[in-house]
Parts: C-alpha cells; structure tokens; sequence
C-alpha cells in the first residue's frame, strides 16, 4: 500500500497541544513542558522470537529492538519503546515516518521469511511532550499512580500508565527528564491538567 | 478575660505570639502552639458543647483525636468546617469558633429540659420505639429529630478552597511520630531506603512532648526534636506532621490527610488547603500509641471531668491548669504522674483516689513524699454539679472493685481527672480485616494477626513505658528495613505497679436508677442503656453497638468502646474477650469530601475528549453533546434559531444541496496480516472472503448470545490490510473484543489490530452536490458515479493532501467522508467549507445526523438496540451470512427457542397518526389505550423525529411480532394523559429504493 509521504506542509499542520488554553509563563518555572511536534510515530507488531524479523528491523532502525520489557533503545533520532512482547511504538524523526515505514516492509521481505507484521503511522493520534524541571517529580507523583522515583524508574524506562484520567506512555531520559506520548484527543484534557497540578511549582512552555 | 489557667511558665506554647480567637461570639486570647482546647482551657471556658441526645452540658474530655465532646463550628460564610474536635485545631489569630449544638445558647439549653424530664424516659431505640405509629408519620417526625439532633453545619456556598491529591510510594511508611514511631523511623531511615513517617499533630514527638523524663540524657521534648530533625536531614525520608493516615487498605495502602493551610487561616492563600496522600508501602509500622480510658460513674459527663493524661498534657505541653482543686481518679499508677503534675503547677490536689488496695509503684512513693492524700480502695461513684463539676462523691471499694463496701463521702473539687487505663489505637490495623484480641495483662485490645507486611511498635501492643516504646521501635524499624539493631534505650522508667482492670464504678443504686453512668459521650450512650439492651436480647456486640449506637459517629468508640464491651460482658456474664469488640473502618478521623475529590472537579472532573476540527466548532457555534468522553457538535444554531429550526436547516442542506459532518469521533482501527479477512469473518455476521480492495462493506458484530455489540463499515485497503470503523462511543470495547478473541480463542490467524481513531480526522459531506465539492479539491481521482459507486474506497490527493475518500453514507444521500491525519484535519474542514460555499454547504451536528439516519430506517447501535436485539429483531438478516466456513461470533445463539420465536421485539417504524406530533422517545407501546393499569406493554419507542423534509414526525420502536403488525395502529400513553396514536410501517421512512446514494 501507499504510506503518507507527501511532504509536511508544517504551515497547514496543528499539532495535539496546538489549540491549548492561553497561559503565562511563570518565573523560576519548576516544571518546563515542550511539545516535540510532528515526530513520525509509528507503531510496529512483529514476533521478537523471529530473528529475520529483528534483524531486519534493527537494519533499518540502526539499533535493535528492546525486548526486555519496560525498555527503550534510542539511535540519533530514533526511539523504539517496547510496548508489549509484540508491539513497539518508534518515534523518529519528522517527516520520515513514510520512509521508515517503506524500509520496514521492505527490508522485513527481503529477509524472506514470515511476512507476518503491521507497521501503522500513527504520528497525527498522538504527540510527544518532555517535562523538565524540579517540580517534574511531584507533578507526577499527582498525576499518576506509577512509582517514577529514581529507583524504580531509571533513565531509559518506559511505562504505559495513566496520566490523571488518561493514559499515557512515560519514558525517563538520562538528563532526569521525562516524554511523555499523550494521544491527540486527551490534548486539551491533558493541557488543563498539567497547568493546575503544575501551579503550585510554575509552569514555563518552552 | 484574662487566660486565668496559664501558667505563667514552661510549655511550648511562644508567649511572644499572643493571639486573640472568638467563642461563642466571645474574644479571647492564646499563644501561638495552643490548640483551640488549650486556649479556651486556658481562659477557663468549662462547657464547649451540648450533648447529642440529652443535651447534657459538655466540656472537654481529652487533648487529641479521643476528643468526644468538643466539636467545634469553625470559620464563617462559605469557609465554614463543622465538627473538628477542638483539640485538633491549631489556633491562629482571628480564629472564629463556636459549638455546633446548643438553642439558645451552650449556657442556658432549653432542650436540655427536654433530655432531663425525658432522661429516663429516653432508652436505646427510643426515637424509633416511641415515633413508630403512625408509621407514616416518621418522615413528619423524624425532620424534627434530626433537627434537634446533630452537630455543626456545611455551607451550601460553594467551597472556596482547593485539594488536590498525591501518589507516593516508599519502602516503609511509619504511622505516629511518637517515642516508637520517630526510632522506627530513624533506624528505617538510617538504611537509606524510601521512609515516609507520618503524624496527625503540627509537631512530631507524640507523648515524648508532655513528658518529664529524660531519653539519652535529654529532656524527652528536646530528644524529640533533635530525632525530627535527623530525621529531615536524610534525603531518603520524607517527613510529614499535620498529616492523619486515616485509613489502611489491602496491598498496605495507606491513604493520609495532609493539612496544608488549616492552622494558616479559614482559607488558603496559597495551593491547597488540604492533600491526600495515597501511600504504597512495601512495610508499614503502625506506631499510634494508646488512648486513655475515663472510668464509668454517676454524671462522669460534667465539664470539669477530664482524662488524667489529657490534664499533664495541658500543664506540660500547653502551661495550662484545667482546675483549681482536682481529684485524681485513677486504677494504676498512670494517674500519679497527674497529681504530681498538678501539684508542680501550683494548683491543689485534693485527693488520689485509686481502686486499687494497696498501690506500691514508684510514682506512689513519689506521690505520698510530695504530701498528696491517697485514698487506697476507693472510688469515685458520682459527680456532683449542674455545669461544673462542684465535687466527687468517693466510696471504699472492694477488692474486685464489684461493690461498695463502707459510706460515701463528698470531696470539693472543680476538676476530677480519671485514669482507666489505656486502649492501644487499634483503628488502622483492624482497616485490613485484622481483629483485635483482647490481651488480659494490660486489659486492653491489641491488633491481632495480619496478613500484611505490618509491624507494630509502642504503646499499639500495650508497651506503655518509654524505654519499651523506643526499643520496640528500634526493632520494628530495623526488621522493616530487614537489618539488625542492638541499639537499646534505657530511660531509668519507674517500676509500675500492677493496673487494676475496672471499667464502671458500683454506686448506690443500681444502675438502672444511679444518675447517668456515660459511656459513650459523642452518642450520650450510658452503662444503663447497654446493660437494658443486653436484657432486650441484643447478646453479639455488634448488635448492641447498632442498638445503642456506641462507637459511631466521628468518635468511633475512641474512648467509649472498651468501657461498653466490658458492662456487655459483665450483664452477660462473660469475658472480655468471649464478648469480642466491634471493629472500626476508616476513616480514623473524619476527611473532607474535598480532598477525596482532589481536583478532579470542573472541567477536570473527566476528559473532554476533542476533535481536531473542534477549535472551527466552538467559533461556529456548535452545541455540544457528550458521545462518550467526546463533545461532538450538537447542531449549529445561528442567531434566533430555535434548536428545532436548526435541525430542519440543517436536514434540508442534506436532502437539498450539501451539509458537512465532523465523524472524526468514530472509531477506527488498522488491520493488518494475512489472516485478516478470516478474523473478519469470524467477527462479524457477514462475509468478508470476497471484498476486493477499494470496495467498503457494513457489518454487524455480535455477542456470543447473537445480540448485536456494535456496527461499522470496514474498507478492504488492500488484500492484507483493512480499516474497520466502529461506533464513537464503542471503539475501546470493540478493540477490546478483537483482542480478546485473537489473543484467547484464534492465536493461530496472523493479524494484528491497531486502533487509529486519532489519527483521522473524518470529514463527512453529504448531498445532491457533495461530489461537485469534492471535484473541485480532489483531482487524481475519478469520481464519477461510474468509476467511484457507492461503497468504493479510494486513495488521492485533496487539497494537497493525501487523504483516504469513501463513498459512503449514513444520510441515505450521495455523500462521501475524507480522511486525512488529523494533524491536517482542521485545514481540511477549512479547505471543504470554502469549496462548497457555492452550494450553501452547512455544518450539521449529531442530532440532524440521527434525524437523517432514521428517516431512512439506519440504527444507532445502543440507542434502537439495548444488548437484547438480534440482527432479525432489527429487520437486518440480510446482514447475516450463513454459508460461512467457520462460522461466526452469536451465529450459535440464532437456534435458541427464544431467539427463534416469532414474537419477539422487532424494529419497525411507526408514523404518528396525527402528523404534527413528535412521540417522546421512551414511550411505551400498547395494542388497546382502553385496558385497565397493568397494560400489555408491546414494546418501546427508541427513536422519534420531527422530519422537516417529510413534513410530519417519525419514529422507530420495539413493538412484539412487529414484522406482521404492519399497518396496524398503536398507542403510547403519556404520563400527562395524552394518547399518540402511531401506524406500525416500514422503518424506512425516505428514499425507499436507494436511489439516492447510489447516485
């Protein structure tokens, strides 16, 4: 089938947090959110036990699969989070999702083996947002259930949980900092949360 | 009025911070570090409140959480706080208080009148004994009841304050910040695991604060102190004062209230007045100490009559002297310490009086140097006064303390402070499900087994003494943190003697004729309501509490409960422990419902979930309506247009021209793999084997049992990869279902599902001049009716976008829906209205969409089904394969008898007889308006219109065997006396053959 190729015409383009409330930034912000607009997201299905599979995946990502769950493996500007024993959500750079997702299918049959696979270009549902800050941890902590303390939630760790009412996909960065993928239509939700439960600490958007 | 029972030194209130506050409408003065109790003690206010049942004039019992009787009514206007104990409110300046009982005033009560004529009168079940006929008088009766009774009020103004709600999580949580908790928490904590370490008071050290020993050598405050503040100093503890852990769930969960700004002001300046705390503990240590217990006597209610505890309290931590001539009641050595207290304060100790015989402990020695009167086997059996306590009536007792053995004579005094012994605070380890034992040796209740990664530490297991609360902390510090420790305190605790276990004092008279003998003060439950409920037959003391109402309330039996058990047990001629105790729920004290809804109020209270065309809706002017968590556009109303108006523009821009629909909500989700079109088949009634790639089809789903579950259209994108839509409020279900079939029953077909609903953004366009718009943004597409039918699925460029087109229709017109990734969604929305300006092109919302849906006879999965309806019941058995291979998902379910049967509810249209009427949806059915009450009901109406373009109303409804009722007339009588009359016909009620869309 034909993927979304055509080039991003970013001018026409609104990102999820896009039409998000008016806000003022606070000095000495505790907590910094920035949208990393229009990555490719692509989400891939495929059997981890199929070696063809993972090499042809990893030649193509230029880094392997994580199959331990609750990881991550990031090349330049690529991300793989492990999702499920099956299921992986890439994150790469803007624009090339298309591409990725040719060079997936291709490279998966010019190994030859089981076809059996889904890429699906999921980049417009859902976009990635980075907090940072010294009130990170605490707005967390009322935001969501799962333990993200340094010792339970180490650079690199991925976890599928909820953000207050929605869910969301949290991965800790090595700079202390965590993304989050938050899907498009809990956006606004998710902006109205954010900005109270940050109040108290500031909030700056970058 | 002057503070005329402070003392003029010690304590750790900050005389440098003198505060003033109001009782009653009275001013008064404090220190900064009073509780509002201190601070009235210490202006010699006696009575703060009027008893629940009696009205009896009320004064303050205890210093903490046992507190029954000083609930307070705090702030005004819409900050008001109704019933926190008195004990438990910092003062700040300008306080505002007040009881929350007392007409007209807490002084001069006139139903107090009412509970001493009526006093004898008044036994347990009283209100339900005596207002019981005639019996539908109760609601009439029990508006003035529950009047009279209760205590403070709630504001109807909204809340000025904020809560919010936090998740934490540590190895070992340590509740009570007493001795036992704080070297809990230090040896936890010394380990460098995650501790947490809550306490319900503003300052960490429990008794340790009112204590005049030493701990390694340093007074036991100071101690304190330097521990709080190790404690703070390591990074991996978080140290929490005013912060109750009011209840203890499986999984050693732990829910804590945090009072952020209540000791500030009567509202919060800044962040939230109060935080909920929801604690995950890998070990929790219970260190909540002990209550003590008042002994049970003739009017042991009157102000003047506190714990023995609560009064060293107030004259060591607070430099207040409750009294100037005090008897000290007690039955172990505990009470010595109160005299000696008294006596350093400068204030007479009348006399000791203790039940026991012959009392040796150190603290008696200390007592009998210091010159204090001890009366040896005695007791106090009445109290004498109306509003204060004026003097105690003291009798010699036997040994067993069962009867009075020698006249009674009357000691002058206006303070008596009774020590009964202590409860341990069992409350938060009987929250899991664990029951208290009743441990003979310190006659009190002590947690009993727990399946969970508990300890305990303190005075909780009956370790009273200083020395034992530490180590015992030590221990259950290190054994929570799995170390060793060999750190063992001493603090030189003096030999006690053996406690005498007595819980009510013998008087003359029996006790069902002695003055008022209080048990439970919060519930006005007195000795002779329970022994007479034990005599009704009330035997378990479950019942009995029910019965009399002992430990309810925001008391909880806090100071009550082991006083009533024991009198269950003696009329009953038992033990203690044969009677077993009543065990508590959370929570320990009373939560705010603020805090409970944190922020999840107002727009937070659930998401609104948004389209990517929503921002184009809002400056439109579209009504909103729920579908799910999504707000679809309603309809678009311009200006002086009824709703009605809108519907019928709206519908005739469909029928007429061109009008445009945001389906972006509907759910989506992205098939892939080999096996597909097999899983397809198995999911849905019809046959997917055949569909070629570019071509759409419309399937039912079932349950097992052959009801319909939901319904969609599902496009063939190519051979191995389909897109199947879903009903907006059905996606996750759906998906759910899919999942669950393939990962459970059919993990051998090859195909994954991925849900896309937010990737596309759905424009749908419907109308004679639908396509004309779509030529003018979409030209590498053939359109035509010829090359692009009905049902057809194309990929191209619109607008410069690329987007997936469909040819399909929900309106029974021409009309066609785009897709592009909804990053692109809004443009699109833009870039359509401007191509069909030209034709008038009109944005309609779901309700015109239901209008246009069910002129053509089109079901709403969950509004014209409800999980009973069979394809056949819906007239769509052409939707229903049987030639299938493997069969399908609810096919099995078609041969039951009951789906079999002939008349069963079938969907039909129904025409008003009367063409200007709308039928209300939900109207029931009947063959024969005239039939008596009960009626056979037939069957329901699911959906009603008016049709602008038909010119009269329509329906669609559930009427039995309706398939061979056409023609027949029906009525649906209305609950204001009107019956409409409605023709049984085709549902199918526009365009009958289809021509339109398939135009």
């Amino acid at each position: 089938m034909t993927n979304s190729t055509s080039t991003q015409a970013t001018d026409i383009m609104e990102s999820p947090l896009h039409n998000h409330v008016a806000h003022t930034n606070a000095d000495n912000a505790g907590v910094v959110m920035s949208e990393d607009k229009f990555r490719g997201h692509l989400n891939l299905r495929g059997n981890p036990q199929d070696a063809d599979f993972m090499a042809a995946v990893a030649s193509v990502l230029s880094v392997p699969l994580p199959t331990a769950p609750n990881t991550s493996a990031r090349a330049g500007d690529t991300v793989a989070y492990w999702l499920c024993p099956n299921e992986w959500l890439l994150i790469v750079a803007s624009g090339t999702q298309g591409q990725v997702e040719n060079a997936l299918r291709q490279a998966v049959a010019d190994k030859g083996g089981n076809q059996h696979i889904a890429v699906t270009d999921v980049s417009s549902a859902q976009t990635l947002v980075n907090l940072s800050g010294s009130g990170v941890e605490q707005l967390l902590q009322k935001s969501t259930v799962y333990d993200c303390h340094e010792a339970n939630f180490p650079a690199g760790k991925v976890v599928q949980t909820t953000f207050a009412k929605t869910g969301t996909t949290i991965c800790k960065l090595a700079d202390g900092s965590v993304d989050l993928v938050i899907r498009r239509s809990f956006s606004d939700y998710f902006f109205l949360w954010l900005q109270d439960a940050s109040e108290e600490y500031g909030l700056h958007i970058a | 009025m002057s503070q005329v029972n402070r003392l003029a030194t010690g304590g750790r209130i900050d005389r440098s911070k003198p505060m003033s506050f109001s009782f009653n409408g009275k001013t008064y003065h404090g220190f900064d570090g009073d509780t509002l109790a201190s601070a009235l003690l210490a202006n010699g206010v006696g009575i703060v409140g009027r008893s629940f049942k009696y009205s009896r004039a009320r004064g303050i019992l205890g210093h903490g959480a046992e507190e029954p009787n000083a609930l307070m009514q705090l702030h005004t206007g819409n900050a008001a706080v109704p019933n926190p104990r008195a004990t438990q409110v910092e003062l700040f300046d300008g306080l505002v208080s007040g009881s929350t009982n007392g007409w007209p005033s807490v002084e001069f009560d006139l139903m107090e009148w009412v509970g001493k004529m009526g006093g004898k009168m008044m036994p347990p079940g009283f209100y339900y004994k005596t207002f019981m006929a005639p019996q539908k008088m109760w609601m009439t009766y029990e508006k003035f009841i529950r009047k009279a009774a209760g205590f403070g009020k709630l504001s109807l103004a909204p809340d000025p304050d904020t809560y919010d709600k936090i998740n934490a999580h540590c190895d070992v949580i340590v509740v009570g910040a007493g001795p036992a908790g704080l070297t809990a928490a230090l040896e936890a904590g010394r380990s460098g695991k995650r501790v947490i370490i809550v306490d319900e008071q503003n300052e960490f050290g429990g008794t340790l604060l009112a204590n005049n020993q030493t701990v390694d050598g340093v007074d036991a405050a100071q101690w304190a102190q330097q521990a709080t503040a190790q404690l703070t100093d390591m990074s991996n503890v978080v140290v929490m004062p005013r912060t109750t852990a009011f209840g203890y769930y499986d999984h050693n969960f732990v829910c804590a209230l945090e009072r952020r700004t209540d000791h500030l002001g009567p509202v919060s300046t800044s962040g939230s007045r109060q935080r909920l705390h929801r604690i995950r503990a890998h070990q929790v240590i219970l260190a909540t100490g002990a209550i003590e217990r008042p002994l049970v006597f003739g009017n042991n209610d009157l102000p003047g009559i506190m714990l023995a505890n609560s009064v060293s309290t107030y004259i060591n931590r607070y430099a207040v002297v409750p009294g100037n001539r005090c008897v000290v009641m007690t039955t172990n050595d505990s009470g010595y310490q109160t005299a000696l207290d008294i006596q350093a304060a400068g204030r007479t100790v009348v006399a000791v009086v203790d039940s026991r015989h012959a009392p040796d402990g150190r603290l008696v020695q200390q007592a009998k140097a210091a010159g204090i009167e001890i009366m040896t086997g005695h007791g106090v059996t009445e109290a004498q006064g109306s509003k204060r306590v004026v003097g105690a009536i003291v009798a010699p007792l036997d040994e067993a303390g069962d009867t009075l053995t020698g006249p009674a004579k009357t000691l002058s005094c206006d303070l008596i402070a009774v020590a009964g012994g202590w409860s341990p605070v069992v409350h938060l380890s009987c929250h899991t499900g664990s029951r208290p034992v009743w441990q003979e040796d310190i006659a009190g209740f002590v947690p009993g087994p727990s399946i969970q990664n508990q300890h305990l530490a303190g005075a909780i297991t009956g370790d009273y003494k200083l020395s034992q609360a530490l180590n015992a902390g030590v221990q259950a510090g290190a054994a929570a943190v799995g170390v060793e420790s060999a750190h063992v305190f001493d603090c030189g605790d003096e030999s006690e003697g053996a406690a005498q276990a007595l819980y009510l004092i013998p008087h003359t008279k029996p006790v069902s004729r002695a003055p008022k003998q209080f048990v439970d003060f919060q519930n006005d439950v007195t000795a002779a309501g329970i022994e007479l409920a034990a005599r009704e037959g009330f035997q378990s003391i479950e019942h009995v509490k029910r019965y009399t109402a002992m430990g309810f309330g925001t008391d909880q039996g806090k100071t009550g409960n082991v006083n009533g058990m024991a009198i269950v047990a003696k009329t009953l001629n038992k033990s203690i422990a044969e009677t077993g105790t009543t065990i508590f729920r959370p929570a320990y004290t009373p939560v705010t419902f603020g805090a409970l809804g944190g922020r999840d109020v107002g727009v937070l209270l659930d998401p609104a979930r948004h389209t990517a065309m929503h921002p184009w809706h809002v400056a439109n002017g579209a009504k909103f309506e729920n579908v799910g968590q999504w707000k679809r556009p309603w309809y678009f109303p311009q200006q002086g247009e009824t709703m009605q108006q809108t519907l019928n523009r709206e519908c005739l821009a469909v029928r007429n021209s061109v009008g445009i629909l945001d389906a972006s909500t509907l759910g989506k989700i992205d098939i892939q793999g080999k096996d597909a079109r097999e899983f397809l088949n198995r999911v849905y009634t019809n046959a997917w084997s055949k569909l070629a790639p570019g071509k759409c089809r419309y399937g039912l789903m079932l349950k097992e049992d052959g009801m319909i579950f939901d319904d969609g259209v599902t496009a063939c994108l190519s051979d191995q990869h389909f897109l199947m839509t879903t009903t907006s409020g059905g996606a996750a279900a759906v998906l759910g279902w899919l999942e669950l079939w393939h990962q459970t029953e059919w993990p051998e077909l090859e195909v994954y599902f991925t849900s896309v609903t937010d990737q596309w953004a759905t424009c749908s366009f419907a109308g004679p001049n639908s396509r004309k718009v779509l030529e003018k943004l979409c030209t590498d597409v053939d359109l035509s009716a010829e090359a692009m039918k009905f049902m057809d699925y194309r990929e191209g460029t619109v607008a410069g976008i690329k987007a997936r087109i469909f040819r399909i229709s929900f309106t029974g017109e021409l009309s066609f829906e785009v897709n592009v990734p909804a990053d692109q969604g809004h443009y699109m929305w833009q870039k359509l209205m401007e191509a069909g300006e030209e034709f008038g092109i009109t944005p309609y919302g779901t309700e015109s969409m239901h209008v246009l849906r069910a002129e053509k006879g089109f079901i709403i999965a969950g509004q014209d089904t409800d999980g009973s309806m069979t394809p056949q019941d819906c007239l769509m058995g052409w939707a229903v394969s049987k030639t299938k291979s493997f069969s399908f998902l609810g096919e099995r379910s078609f041969s039951r008898p009951d789906t079999a049967r002939a008349d069963r509810k079938q969907l039909v249209g129904l025409k008003p007889i009367d063409p200007t009427v709308v039928i209300p949806e939900g109207s029931q059915i009947v063959m024969d308006p005239n039939q008596p009450i009960p009626m056979d009901m037939m069957g329901h109406v699911t959906s009603s219109y008016w049709s602008e373009c038909l010119g009269h109303g329509i329906a669609m409804g559930t009427v039995k065997g309706g398939c061979d009722r056409m023609g027949q007339t029906v009525y649906c009588p209305q609950a204001d006396g009107r019956v409409l009359a409605a023709q049984i016909c085709s549902p199918v009620f526009y365009d009958p053959k289809g021509d339109h869309h398939h135009d």
